[in-house]
């Protein structure tokens, strides 16, 4: 038979020869297909497709990694190792030098009476962690505009808990 | 069946050199890192090599990997081999360096060497250890699967090259193994269709 001919003919079996090809079969099912095989000019045909594919594909020598790339990888590490000690360092002295300057910023600004910070816990999620500033008297003097009145109600409530805690 | 136990006790010791060597760059010992870099970057190479068809850019993708898997050491679970771990992560790499250079070349199988159209007839190859004829071989090779889509051009790299199950493949590129057979199959009838001049 014309192996060109018979290029795009197929049998029922043709799905079961790949699995066949690649050892990926149960051996009974090896055996029914092995079988088949032998009596169909169409898997036979298929099945040496397969093997002459196979062998010309397995016939491409590779050729070896120079050795040059290992050493090249080794210095990619080291390269990243120090821009990520770098970047840990720079991360390091901004938090350093934030912290020292709020602590300046808050040495020479600092009122008569402190805020004080309360927060305003619920058990309701939405109005959890709330953060409000309040100012002696009890009264809040920057809490978030767009706050609901329900949430302020319960801020404020806590805000008084916690003062009358406190004095 | 001798030779069998020999290398399956060859390849536990290397599953039990990997796992200590893995637990000790997990907990940040480099030099465990490139022990375990030098273990996986031949079989690496061959499959980056297969998958870009050349030798610079499989150098360059073997590289990404490596240090695409330093960084991402400690999200490695163990739930797939590491080999499977790094082809997985080489596969991505290459579909990102192929999508980037739009590589499709159109194969004049009429081209190919003596040599590969008698491997392709199933004729006998005489002198196969010829390195000019393994490199023509190996270029007529290059063009095929060049010609391929990426994902038909990965799934039949690493089976047919790589040798990798079923299972392996699924892996590897995180598809059911239905998809790996039902690719495969549409694969090789791309490759058949490539071919169509000798199969």
């Amino acid at each position: 038979m014309d192996s060109f001919g018979a290029l795009n003919m197929t049998c029922e079996w043709t799905n079961k020869l790949h699995a066949f090809h690649d050892g990926e079969l149960a051996a009974s099912e090896c055996e029914r297909v092995a079988t088949h095989a032998a009596g169909c000019a169409v898997c036979a045909l298929e099945l040496d497709r397969l093997s002459r594919t196979a062998r010309f594909l397995k016939a491409a020598s590779i050729p070896a990694m120079r050795p040059m790339a290992t050493l090249r990888f080794r210095e990619r590490i080291a390269a990243d190792n120090t821009a990520r000690l770098a970047r840990w360092l720079t991360a390091a002295a901004a938090a350093v030098i934030l912290g020292c300057s709020t602590a300046m910023l808050s040495m020479q600004s600092a009122p008569a009476h402190s805020p004080r910070i309360v927060t305003a816990a619920s058990t309701n999620d939405s109005l959890a962690s709330i953060m409000l500033t309040v100012v002696p008297g009890n009264e809040f003097a920057s809490a978030v505009e767009s706050v609901d009145p329900l949430t302020l109600a319960v801020a404020r409530d806590a805000a008084s808990v916690r003062d009358d805690g406190r004095e | 069946m001798n030779g069998d136990s020999n290398e399956s006790r060859t390849g536990s010791r290397v599953n039990e050199l990997e796992s200590v060597l893995l637990e000790r760059a997990r907990r940040g010992d480099d030099a465990a890192f490139e022990s375990l870099a030098e273990l996986h970057a031949p079989a690496l190479h061959r499959l980056a090599f297969s998958l870009a068809g050349n030798a610079s850019d499989a150098e360059d993708m073997v590289q990404e990997t490596l240090l695409g898997a330093y960084q991402r050491l400690k999200a490695f679970e163990g739930r797939s081999s590491f080999k499977t771990w790094l082809s997985r992560i080489l596969v991505n790499q290459t579909a990102r360096l192929r999508r980037s250079k739009r590589v499709r070349e159109v194969v004049k199988a009429t081209d190919f060497s003596e040599a590969s159209q008698a491997l392709l007839k199933g004729m006998k190859v005489t002198g196969l250890q010829d390195e000019s004829r393994n490199s023509e071989i190996r270029m007529d090779v290059m063009a095929a699967l060049s010609g391929m889509s990426d994902e038909f051009r990965t799934v039949i790299v690493l089976r047919e090259m790589e040798g990798l199950s079923y299972a392996e493949i699924a892996g590897v590129l995180d598809v059911p193994q239905g998809t790996v057979e039902s690719r495969l199959f549409r694969a090789r009838a791309e490759l058949k269709h490539l071919l169509k001049e000798y199969l």
